[in-house]
């Protein structure tokens, strides 16, 4: 995502939280962009182990099915 | 503790961090609180949905007992959780089965209920118990009264004999509906129901 601030995150926000300071509001916009970012990574890991679990036959149709 | 940190700490838990890092969000009106809680679960559960998407698909040609099994050992609570209101309420059902129940709790605590509403339901209800002891052993009141809102009344209401009376004032507190405490003393036996406070009991 290239708007790293809350509200290119968010769209628009809460009157109360347009209301905080801008390092607040950074704040928030950090924690939210971590938690995407451990999520993408946690699926991109485990769309490849999970391979490793299926039956080889089947691996061709899930690769194709999950666009790896 | 005051609405606002209770509202704190929900947003805290959704984004995976500690509730004091938020600590200047107090003087900020619960509704604005709530309705930043509703648009960061809505982006977090929205990111990535094409390839969750795509998983939840692929995972109509795989057996039950493996994506049990893939997802304890590979995709863990929180992308199983995310993944959870994607797939066939009927698999997600036997999938969960399958699932010992401190994983589920993993689950629960990462879960959006509404997302996954079908399959909480069809949960059979020796299972939600067992997920609601283990809940209320961490003594996770937030998610407990998360599925308040989503559990069938039997299932709530066996719920109910395994957690605390310590823990009835903290999930009361923690109910997003103001009315669903008067539901969940209505459920109560009377002399559990003497436990809640005044101001909380209504």
């Amino acid at each position: 995502m290239s708007d790293r601030s809350l509200a290119g995150q968010l769209g628009s926000l809460p009157e109360g939280i347009e209301a905080l300071p801008a390092e607040h509001q950074q704040d928030l916009a950090d924690a939210l962009r971590d938690a995407r970012r451990k999520q993408g990574a946690a699926l991109a890991k485990a769309g490849n182990d999970a391979l490793q679990y299926v039956p080889a036959l089947l691996r061709p149709a899930i690769r194709k099915a999950v666009g790896l | 503790m005051s609405s606002a940190d209770t509202e704190i700490r929900k947003i805290a838990r959704v984004l995976g961090v500690p509730p004091e890092r938020f600590g200047y969000l107090r003087d900020v009106p619960e509704a604005d609180l709530r309705r930043l809680r509703d648009q960061v679960t809505t982006t977090l559960f929205d990111a990535h949905l094409d390839v969750l998407e795509r998983m939840a698909g692929a995972s109509k040609l795989l057996p039950n007992p493996l994506l049990a099994k893939l997802a304890e050992k590979v995709f863990g609570p929180l992308l199983a959780a995310r993944i959870a209101g994607l797939v066939d309420i009927g698999k997600g059902v036997d999938i969960a089965k399958r699932l010992p129940p401190a994983f589920l709790a993993d689950v629960a605590a990462e879960l959006d209920p509404r997302r996954a509403a079908g399959i909480i339901a069809g949960l059979p209800e020796p299972v939600v118990v067992k997920v609601a002891d283990e809940l209320a052993r961490r003594e996770d009141w937030i998610t407990i009264a998360r599925f308040v809102d989503t559990l069938p009344e039997s299932a709530i209401v066996a719920s109910l004999d395994v957690i605390p009376d310590h823990g009835l004032p903290q999930v009361a507190e923690m109910l997003d509906d103001p009315a669903r405490v008067a539901y969940i003393v209505d459920l109560l036996p009377g002399h559990r129901a003497d436990t809640l406070p005044d101001d909380l009991a209504g």
